[in-house]
């Protein structure tokens, strides 16, 4: 009755064929190792068969696992522009809108608050890109560029009005805090294809990070394997990747070498004790760490054309003073690339921090705020998209952008308030159908009415480009096989799938 | 009659129960495990596909269910349709041969499928008896009738806890009734347990387990060489009397209740004094609070009648949910509130997870949608977390979740000095008033000297003789003359400035201590003061959408017996819960303290499972039931059902004290196996250990592995209790945040050298350091941690600011013994460095090639160190001292990350 992976390690002990990367594989520490079987009794677990992926899922928690159906997207990169950027600004053009400027409308404004609103036009001007002619506002020329390999969803919607459930949801399906995240769900699903580096790497703005923090790339009820781990571009990319007290390279390393031979000579004494080997396995995975994580970090071997292409070299501009210019994400983007070229799974980039007009939550100025944050993603998306394409990688990556929530087509001084009903997400590569509009809101872009999609119906899409059926994808917990889409039944968007 | 056929049915089911049972206990584990594999990779899938709609829980053609073993067994008005071990006398075989009545009526088996039907009722027809139905298995629901939940009634954990008879074994090391009921296991596998462990390392689990801390060096060598042969009994009633046991034993509880000290979500806003609750639970623990108490304190502390501020503190336990100060719909947010205590009262006390039935019926389990809200109807008059502030927003409620904390002679003092501070307002009110008269007068008076003679003449005459004009003009007089207060007021503060300030100042600051309540206050539970709302099913868990009204009860398989309320009674009433009655805190409804009173019962067959369950868990890393938040039919059935009855019976009968469960446990042989030993064919009988061939080592959790290290390096503040304390958090953790700092204190270094469960817990900024170990995420139960090996953990170990700072402090301690001074040019001695540190960390000697490996990595790294100080320092000068700082860090750090060090053996 032993366990295949059991017998298989046990038979492995001692002996010191293969590579040392086969090696670590067969004792299952990727970079978030292994999680120990001794959870759960798993042969007694087998009887329930729908448990048995999970925990079998547990022995080594990022080993890369086929998708559910062949499908082309392997990674997927997130721009979550945090505080509800407003889509009749942006890719949801709506001339009557225009039109009704300075007049009023009835509009819910939060759950069952109706008021009486002044509409507000988009002060910018829209026009139709490529041959699809998909509409785009002219505060994003370089995008504009990419209409034909975009899909434009127009009408989601989502369940809350106020950004700390929104956000919550947004990322975990669930208004209550504490369900694992997307990236958490995809890597789950798939695992990840680097053993020296994150499955599920996370980004935040350099104004701050989103509210609620790392509650939004949260493993909930799953393991902490799954949890996306933190870059940053600036100094240690990784928490505690280095020694800070001078220890150099070449000390480090004989300090990782006494341990395995101190350890070893312990598990000798101690066999049948696999997660005892996996422990000794996943210093050396730190030590690579601290080689591969800085080199996915430097982008100096980059080429200037690229470089430019990002705007990675672009000074921060004067015109505003919270205003970055495209640097910062280009430089998160171009890095983003270079994790997924490597193997990571999901990566997830906050544009915009902090607070009100530091992210895309214009209450005090649309104008403004879309000054401030539009040219911070133009150029960096339109160089990715390129840059992918190039490489032959757009196929198998999914890009994605897009918010908590929209906007409201009424004023609110020079800004507008939140809007749930009715908000548009962006898609590229992946699978995804490009030049394509789905759904409509209203004329006044309010709320979602032609082919209206709650967000778990995006979930389910996302799930499904990576190959992933969101309805078998499950994870038992507190009595019940969650899902990342919840009990409410959700459907994929088949419709934007090319 | 038809009670009598059921019966009849159930007592025919046990009997081929015990039929079946039998051969395959004979053939061990690992056969009953094959067979019930079989059954449920063949026979079950093909019974619910085939079989269950006509012979199932909606329909019984000929008499027939095949949903649940026990009516399966039962067979159908012919008789029985299975008969174990003999497919050829079984009615079900012949029928589906279609030799008879031809089943299935719409198309024959294919011939593989009645060939597996054959070799089922051959091998004896292996159905595991868990009650559950066929129907309930994962993409095969249907309806749910009135006699599912009674027949649910017979899954085990349902059942009333047995007395079972402790076995006899004869041979073998048994210390106690635990090891009866192992060894019996062991023996019927053909197994032998492992020899007890060495007294060093049983001494080191015992401290790890007990108090979370490792021994010192000394006091290993002390109960070594105790002569004495119950040295060991008498190591653990010590660790039982330490109050670093109520530190360890607490935090497991803190997991169970979703401890923390924030709301989550964007405010993140602490909820104060959240931290009594967690003091509360440590005292508990120490104490040796009869557990039954203990439930009841939490549910219901303030409705008990000798309520006391202790009890009221364990009411926070309503407190510690996630809160949304912002929610998109106020009312679903309330529902959810709700939903969270319902769902961690019956997953923490219960084993269950009820919450599951909040918009339908339970999946796996026998609860329909009415025992959920029929639950949630105990706590329904609970005032709600917060208040409206705006709209959108509400804030923290403090006549809600504030509770005063007084004792009886605080009581009376502050009386006393309410009626003091009320005569003095009086005084000073008076005092007011006097003044305002006399400006009133002086304000009459100065008028009147302003009227001419004829004006106050006309004044002096009466009504009778005026007439129409000059009545009117007298009018007009009295009105010039008549002064209202707010002219009064403008005047006294400008003819008696200071006297009036002072009257004033006097006068508010006398009202604001009046208002003021000047005592400790908990976070609590209250409720509304009206009687209690009723409570409806909500349809589809829309609170929008009401359906039926319920009354407060336990699930319906229980019985579901309405639980009468049990309000206080003035008579019998303590006198905290009077004062706080004067104080304001209304009176509650008595429901809860009928659930609690239920919960805590000896006989509900749940509770003390439950706990002892989670005692068993905590002390070998597995529950007897594996799945121990949920003893449902999800979950998995007790690798030890006898045992797990013994341990829950021994409990109530000890007066719920789970100190003597832990004697009982720990002083067994069963415990005292050693963890490194291996028996290469109980590995492949048994290789998840579950009959417990051997102890199990384990990783250590993130708080005793931080503890560890702070006692080694000599560091550890053993200060209890109180906020707790914030760890240093660098730049890049906090940059995560929106308001980077934002609600993360800052802590003296004597404070961050305290035991991690003092750490404060913030819901949306987890200590790095905790959470890579697997410190569980505070929204929900937590009921077992995840244990996973991840490279983030090593660079902890080795490169974190706490692991640099320990390692310092633990070389200082290495290096203080060679009484080093200054300048003196001896050289560092590596050998006895480094028995010190083993000494201290490990409780060891270090064995020759340890020795060996290490004199040589200290000896290298002591020429490596002098040359990254000379390069780094500006005259190419060294202190010699801080070189073997360095050398002698090094070596902490290399014990630090030592398997044996973070291990559990």
């Amino acid at each position: 009755m032993t366990r295949p992976i059991e017998r298989r390690r046990q038979q492995r002990v001692g002996r010191c064929t293969g590579t040392r990367r086969e090696f670590l594989w067969e004792i299952g520490a990727g970079f978030g190792g292994v999680a120990l079987t001794a959870l759960l009794d798993r042969d007694g677990f087998f009887n329930r068969p729908a448990v048995a992926a999970e925990l079998a899922a547990q022995a080594n928690p990022l080993a890369p696992k086929p998708p559910h159906f062949p499908t082309r997207a392997k990674h997927c990169i997130f721009i979550f522009m945090y505080g509800g950027p407003s889509q009749v600004d942006t890719w949801d053009y709506k001339p009557e809108l225009q039109k009704r400027h300075g007049q009023t409308a009835r509009i819910e404004i939060r759950r069952h608050k109706f008021v009486e609103g002044t509409l507000l036009g988009s002060p910018y001007k829209f026009r139709r890109c490529g041959e699809s002619g998909l509409w785009c506002s002219e505060k994003f020329p370089y995008i504009a560029q990419h209409m034909d390999e975009i899909c434009v969803i127009k009408s989601l919607y989502t369940d809350s009005f106020a950004h700390g459930s929104a956000m919550i949801q947004m990322n975990t399906g669930r208004l209550i805090q504490g369900a694992p995240s997307l990236g958490s769900w995809i890597t789950y699903g798939l695992g990840s294809e680097s053993d020296n580096l994150p499955g599920f790497v996370v980004m935040v703005d350099p104004r701050g990070g989103p509210i609620s923090g790392a509650a939004n790339w949260s493993s909930g009820f799953m393991p902490a394997a799954y949890q996306g781990t933190h870059l940053r571009e600036k100094g240690e990319p990784i928490l505690n990747l280095s020694p800070r007290d001078g220890t150099t390279r070449d000390m480090q390393r004989h300090m990782i070498d006494v341990l395995h031979e101190l350890n070893e000579a312990h598990l000798a004494s101690r066999p049948g004790y696999s997660e005892l080997r996996a422990r000794i396995a996943s210093y050396e995975l730190a030590f690579q760490l601290q080689m591969s994580a800085p080199e996915v970090m430097d982008i100096t071997s980059e080429d200037r054309r690229t470089l430019e292409m990002y705007g990675v070299l672009e000074p921060k501009p004067s015109y505003h003073k919270l205003a970055l210019g495209p640097a910062p994400l280009g430089k998160q983007l171009l890095i983003a690339r270079r994790l997924i070229e490597r193997g990571v799974r999901f990566v997830q980039i906050y544009s915009g921090g902090g607070h009100q007009q530091e992210n895309w939550d214009a209450h005090n100025g649309i104008k403004e705020n879309l000054d401030i944050h539009a040219p911070e993603i133009d150029k960096p998306i339109h160089a990715l998209l390129t840059d992918l394409r190039q490489r032959g990688l757009l196929d198998e990556t999914l890009v994605i952008w897009g918010g908590e929530f929209g906007r409201q087509p009424v004023a609110q001084g020079p800004g507008r308030d939140h809007n749930p009903k009715g908000f548009c997400y962006c898609m590229a590569g992946g699978g995804v159908k490009g030049g394509f509009s789905y759904g409509e809101t209203d004329e006044l872009g309010h709320e979602a009415v032609v082919n209206p999609r709650h967000i778990r119906d995006l979930h389910a899409t996302i799930l499904h480009l990576m190959g992933l059926d969101h309805n078998k994808l499950t994870y038992f917990y507190g009595g019940l096989h969650q899902k990342l889409t919840g009990v409410v039944p959700a459907s994929v968007i088949h419709e934007v799938i090319a | 009659m038809s009670d009598l056929r059921t019966l009849l049915r159930v007592a025919v089911g046990l009997a081929v129960l015990a039929y079946t049972i039998c051969p395959l206990r004979a053939g061990g584990e690992a056969d009953e495990h094959a067979a019930v594999m079989f059954f449920e990779q063949h026979i079950r899938p093909l019974l619910v596909e085939r079989c269950v709609k006509c012979h199932g829980p909606k329909e019984q053609k000929a008499g027939l269910r095949l949903d649940l073993r026990a009516y399966a067994m039962a067979g159908s008005k012919s008789g029985p349709v299975i008969v174990p071990g003999k497919p050829e006398e079984s009615l079900l075989i012949q029928a589906v041969r279609y030799r008879g009545p031809k089943m299935p009526p719409d198309g024959k088996l294919p011939d593989a499928k009645i060939s597996l039907l054959e070799k089922w009722i051959r091998m004896g027809a292996p159905w595991p008896d868990d009650g559950s139905r066929l129907s309930e298995r994962p993409g095969a629901r249907d309806g749910r009738a009135h006699d599912a939940i009674v027949s649910a009634r017979e899954h085990w954990a349902f059942r009333p806890v047995s007395r079972p008879r402790v076995p006899d074994v004869f041979g073998g090391r048994v210390y106690g009734p635990v090891d009866s009921f192992i060894l019996n296991r062991l023996k019927g596998a053909g197994l032998k347990p492992a020899p007890e462990a060495d007294r060093r390392t049983l001494i080191r689990r015992l401290y790890f387990d007990l108090l979370g801390l490792p021994p010192s060096y000394e006091l290993v060598q002390e109960v070594l060489t105790d002569p004495r042969p119950d040295a060991v009994d008498r190591l653990v009633d010590r660790l039982l009397a330490s109050p670093h046991y109520g530190e360890r034993w607490g935090r497991h509880w803190l997991d169970l209740v979703r401890f923390a000290q924030t709301n989550g979500y964007e405010r993140d806003a602490e909820k104060p004094e959240a931290w009594r609750y967690r003091d509360y639970v440590i005292r508990s623990f120490n104490e040796d609070k009869p557990y039954d108490r203990f439930v009841i304190e939490q549910l219901a502390g303030d409705e008990l009648p000798d309520a006391s501020p202790e009890t009221i503190i364990a009411t926070g336990f309503y407190r510690l949910g996630v809160w949304d100060d912002e929610p998109d719909d106020k009312l679903v947010a309330l529902a959810e509130e709700f939903d969270d205590i319902v769902r961690t009262t019956s997953e923490t006390f219960l084993g269950l997870t009820l919450g599951c039935a909040r918009c339908h019926e339970h999946k796996f389990d026998p609860f329909p949608q009415e025992d959920y809200y029929s639950f949630l109807a105990f706590f329904s008059n609970i005032a709600p977390y917060g208040r409206d502030t705006s709209y959108t927003h509400w804030a923290a409620n403090p006549d809600a979740i504030f509770v005063p904390l007084v004792s009886s002679e605080e009581f009376r003092r502050w009386r006393q000095r309410q009626e003091q501070l009320r005569a003095q307002l009086d005084a000073v009110t008076r005092s007011i008033n006097e003044l305002r008269n006399r400006v009133r007068t002086e304000l009459v008076e100065e008028r009147r000297a302003e009227l001419t003679p004829e004006e106050r003449a006309l004044l002096e005459r009466s009504a009778e003789q005026l007439g129409e004009v000059e009545e009117a003009r007298r009018r007009r007089l009295e009105a010039k003359l008549r002064v209202d207060d707010k002219a009064v007021q403008a005047e006294l503060k400008k003819r008696y400035p200071d006297r009036f300030k002072e009257l004033d100042e006097e006068r508010k600051k006398l009202e604001a201590e009046l208002k003021r309540l000047p005592f400790d206050r908990a976070l609590a539970v209250r409720e509304r003061e009206q009687d209690p709302e009723p409570t409806y099913v909500f349809r589809r868990g829309n609170p929008r959408s009401k359906g039926n009204r319920v009354e407060p009860r336990g699930p319906q398989v229980f019985g579901g017996e309405v639980l009468t309320a049990q309000p206080l009674v003035a008579e019998t009433v303590s006198e905290y819960r009077r004062i706080l009655l004067e104080l304001g805190v209304p009176a509650s409804s008595g429901r809860r303290l009928a659930l609690a009173r239920w919960i805590a019962s000896p006989s509900n067959p749940l509770t003390a499972r439950v706990i002892a369950n989670r005692v068993w868990q905590f002390h070998f890393g597995k529950g007897i039931v594996r799945t121990p938040g949920d003893f449902g039919m999800a979950g998995l059935p007790p690798t030890h059902p006898e045992l797990l009855d013994w341990l829950a019976t021994r409990l109530v009968d000890s007066g719920w004290s789970l100190k003597r469960l832990h004697r009982e446990i720990v002083l067994s042989a069963t415990y005292r196996q050693s963890s490194s030993h291996y028996d290469p064919v109980a590995a492949t009988r048994d290789p998840d250990n579950s009959l417990w061939w051997r102890f199990e080592a384990r990783r250590l959790e993130a708080e005793v592995i931080r503890d560890a290290i702070l006692a080694v390096a000599g560091t550890l503040n053993t200060k209890m209790g109180g906020r707790g304390f914030f760890p240093t958090l660098g730049p890049e953790v906090l940059a995560t945040q929106s308001r980077p700092g934002a609600g993360w204190g800052k802590s003296s270094p004597a404070e961050e050298a305290r035991r991690s469960v003092y750490i404060y817990v913030k819901r949306t900024l987890g200590v790095p350091f905790l959470e890579l170990f697997d410190f569980p995420k505070p929204e929900r139960p937590v009921a077992q941690r995840a244990i996973t090996t991840i490279a983030p953990q090593a660079l902890t170990l080795l490169n974190s600011r706490f692991v640099e700072t320990q390692a310092r402090e633990f070389a200082r301690f290495l290096l203080d013994d060679r009484q080093y001074c200054n300048g003196s040019p001896d050289r560092l001695d590596f050998g006895p460095l480094v028995v010190r540190a083993y000494r201290r960390a490990l409780q060891r000697e270090p064995e020759a090639h340890e020795l060996t490996v290490l004199c040589r990595f200290l000896a290298t790294q002591h020429d490596r160190w002098r040359q990254v100080l000379e390069a780094s320092s500006g005259d190419g000068r060294v202190s010699e001292f801080e070189v073997d700082m360095r050398v002698a860090a090094d070596l902490a750090k290399v014990l630090f990350n030592l398997n044996e060090f973070v291990y559990l053996e």
